[in-house]
């Protein structure tokens, strides 16, 4: 390459590159259309508040990203976030608001609020039951927002229950893309396999293909379906090899024969060699999910296909007569929700203040108030 | 005729415009960037798109450099055009983005890469850097963006019109189908990055035009009675204006638009000192007015610092005065 005539280099210590003219503005105005309160969660990489819109009052969830991008740049989790939620818009997919710097340099991305997780209901097996309508009703909600994403070109490679999101009315919706990435561009570099959390991760991953598909979802989401069903993770595997062999002794041995090219994979192994096993057929999902009618189990082993080609897709999926049939699927509004911490606050204030229970008439607050009153009183006096 | 996914996208929302639209953002940047000045130059739209053609080709070279697919060089020019809508070269110079520009297409279209290798790689053409240097201009760029990260290029249509082309004209013209395709995508992944198409025509507005220029008899029949009068308007006018570079939009003679033809490296070049030598004093105007404000406001700092270290020594004196005559009830 030629020199360029005009240098490229930029200033020897350059300091924080601030945000300045228009830029600096459209930032400012976008921070100052929320408020931000309290916390309300924290994940690996971002501190979650609860926020409001100013002008509609609307709930938001601001989500800091904890790392000060000043100097490392953009986390690869934010920048995937933040590059797919901004194209994709649908009805079962989180919406992202906005984004804005802050003043210490981290990203805040303003997304809708919502009321809990998929993880959350199946696990509190003591507060929820729920039987096919409600299931149905995930399973469309989920299959909708994930065929959105494929049709856009953007694989979402982490669907697990605590990523499956609901609003107050019960509307599901897909959350965390941290992991998510175009595909289906043909020249494609090749992807990592190193994706998915590991009990939801499709076999082709753990055989290493560096050209994988929406089947790698389609996959995940059927084990979503599974744990729907029986309320604890299908395949729960302590190891990579554990998870390989679980799938193989569960779903059936990957074989030349069930799954033509699988063993030029780069890590191809047959897991469990001493006890090689037939696809898992519709005796093996007739006996393990009869709670659900014959279209389900179908549905069920054709979204847990071992080769990807064979997989359906959501499109397919959706057309499933599962979703015709009685029980139809429940309405959103009437699925089960757990009330967020906010909502069970109000509930035992509520509750404290009808059993008579007022907060003045409680020692420690007497106390406290007491030791600020004095503390004001010589504050007082101290400026006079 | 683009998919629903299109509407609603950031490029559609943010970076899709008429060309008058076009050229009065980026006159009003620049004039944002000229106001602090008590006496400015007389830089124009003009000026600093020039400017910003030329790095756009120095961009492009170093592209080249890095071995990098056209999708991360597609990235990286438009990325470039997207910021400078919003900045002005008078603020930050183009040429210390460009290496952080190009990191961050990197990262949006592969999802990263090594650091020390970029460096390294930046060193062999005798740019030296440092991580630092490269990423934390970053946030200003993305948030400049509007935080767009994607790009839709128009190339990625191209093996889908294949496929339509072959089957509504059948084998006999596959060799004809493919040449024309070959073309449309030498110019989508080329000489269109130094215009303006992708501000002004949808992705497959593009692809479409840069297939009829290529081959216009066999794509007209195809347009005809599928593309409604409007859209073969469109997809024409801008391989006339855009491909072939011999007509400009009627109605618009608009100055800060970056319309096709040849690019003229020497004359550009010599076009481009001429503005830079103008954005380099209006530089170091506002670098001394901006200096001059750090230090006042430095000094206004540093003065109430005093009077607080003052006040908070009366108050300790004066409490503990309280204290010595007992508790004050
Ligand atoms: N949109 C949201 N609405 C309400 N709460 C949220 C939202 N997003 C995240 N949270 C809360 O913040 C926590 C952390 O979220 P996140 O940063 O996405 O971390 P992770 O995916 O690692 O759990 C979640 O467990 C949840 O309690």
């Amino acid at each position: 390459m030629d020199t360029p005539t005009l240098s490229v280099s930029a200033d020897a210590d350059a300091p924080v590159m601030l945000l300045t003219g228009d830029i600096a503005r459209f930032n400012d105005e976008t921070r100052d259309k929320y408020t931000k309160g309290q916390k309300i969660g924290e994940g690996t990489y971002a501190v979650v508040f609860k926020g409001h819109e100013k002008v509609t009052g609307r709930p938001v969830a601001i989500k800091k990203i904890k790392i000060s991008s000043a100097d490392d740049g953009m986390s690869l989790d934010s920048l995937r976030e933040i590059k797919h939620l901004q194209e994709l818009h649908h009805e079962n997919i989180i919406e992202l608001l906005d984004i804005f710097v802050g003043k210490r340099h981290n990203i805040h991305v303003v997304l809708e609020h919502l009321a809990g997780d998929l993880e959350g209901i199946i696990r509190d097996t003591k507060n929820f039951l729920f039987g096919s309508s409600e299931i149905k009703s995930w399973m469309a909600m989920s299959l909708r927002g994930l065929w959105w994403c494929h049709i856009n070109g953007v694989l979402h490679r982490d669907i697990k229950p605590n990523n499956l999101l609901y609003t107050t009315n019960g509307v599901l919706k897909l959350a965390d893309f941290g992991l998510a990435r175009n595909f289906g561009e043909p020249g494609e570099v090749r992807m990592t396999a190193q994706v998915i959390t590991r009990w939801y991760r499709p076999p082709e991953l753990f055989f290493g293909a560096r050209s994988y598909s929406s089947a790698v979802d389609v996959f995940s989401l059927g084990l979503v379906f599974a744990e729907l069903i029986k309320r604890v993770p299908l395949l729960a595997g302590d190891s990579d090899v554990g998870q390989l062999q679980l799938i193989a002794r569960t779903l059936g041995t990957p074989t030349e024969s069930n799954w033509p090219g699988v063993s030029k994979l780069p890590s191809y192994v047959i897991p469990n060699a001493d006890d090689v096993k037939p696809e898992a057929d519709r005796a093996f999902y007739r006996m393990n999910f009869f709670s659900i009618s014959q279209s389900g189990q179908d549905l069920m082993r054709f979204m847990l296909r071992l080769d990807p080609r064979k997989r359906i897709s959501c499109r397919q999926a959706l057309e499933s007569e599962w979703f015709k049939e009685e029980p139809l699927p429940t309405k959103p509004e009437n699925l089960p929700i757990k009330k967020d911490k906010e909502a069970l606050e109000k509930v035992g204030q509520d509750l404290k203040r009808r059993a008579g229970f007022d907060e003045r008439m409680d020692g420690g607050d007497l106390d406290v108030g007491n030791r600020g009153s004095k503390v004001a009183r010589r504050l007082d006096f101290g400026a006079m | 005729m683009d998919n629903s996914g299109y509407i609603l996208s950031t490029q559609n929302r943010h970076y899709s415009f008429t060309p008058t639209e076009l050229s009065s953002l980026r006159k009003h940047t620049l004039e944002l960037s000229l106001t602090p000045l008590a006496s400015p130059p007389a830089l124009t739209a003009h000026h600093t798109l020039k400017i910003l053609t030329h790095y756009t080709l120095t961009l492009s070279k170093l592209c080249h450099h890095f071995g990098v697919p056209s999708a991360v060089r597609g990235t990286a020019i438009t990325i470039l055009h997207r910021l400078y809508l919003h900045l002005s070269p008078v603020t930050t110079h183009p040429k210390t983005l460009l290496l952080p520009i190009l990191l961050l297409a990197m990262k949006t279209e592969l999802g990263g890469t090594s650091i020390s290798q970029f460096i390294r790689t930046a060193e062999e053409v005798g740019l030296s850097t440092t991580k630092k240097e490269l990423q934390s201009p970053e946030l200003m760029i993305a948030a400049g963006l509007r935080w767009s990260l994607t790009v839709r290029h128009p190339w990625r249509g191209l093996d889908g019109a294949m496929v339509v082309l072959i089957r509504e004209f059948g084998d006999q013209e596959d060799a004809r189908i493919r040449k024309a395709s070959q073309k449309a995508r030498q110019w989508l992944t080329g000489d269109c990055f130094m215009t303006d198409a992708g501000f002004l025509y949808t992705p497959s507005q593009l692809l479409w035009a840069a297939l009829w220029a290529q081959d216009q008899e066999l794509i007209d029949r195809y347009m005809k009675g599928r593309f409604s009068d409007e859209v073969a308007e469109k997809i024409k006018e801008c391989a006339d204006v855009f491909v072939f570079g011999t007509r400009k939009i009627a109605g618009c003679e608009e100055e800060a638009i970056r319309w096709g033809g040849a690019v003229n490296e020497k004359e550009l070049v010599s076009e481009a000192k001429v503005g830079d030598r103008m954005v380099h004093l209006a530089r170091k105007e506002l670098d001394q007015g901006r200096k001059r404000a750090e230090e006042e406001a430095l000094g206004r700092e540093a003065e109430e610092r005093e009077r607080r270290k003052k006040k908070r020594k009366m108050e300790m004196e004066k409490m503990k005065a309280d204290d010595v005559f007992g508790p004050a009830l």
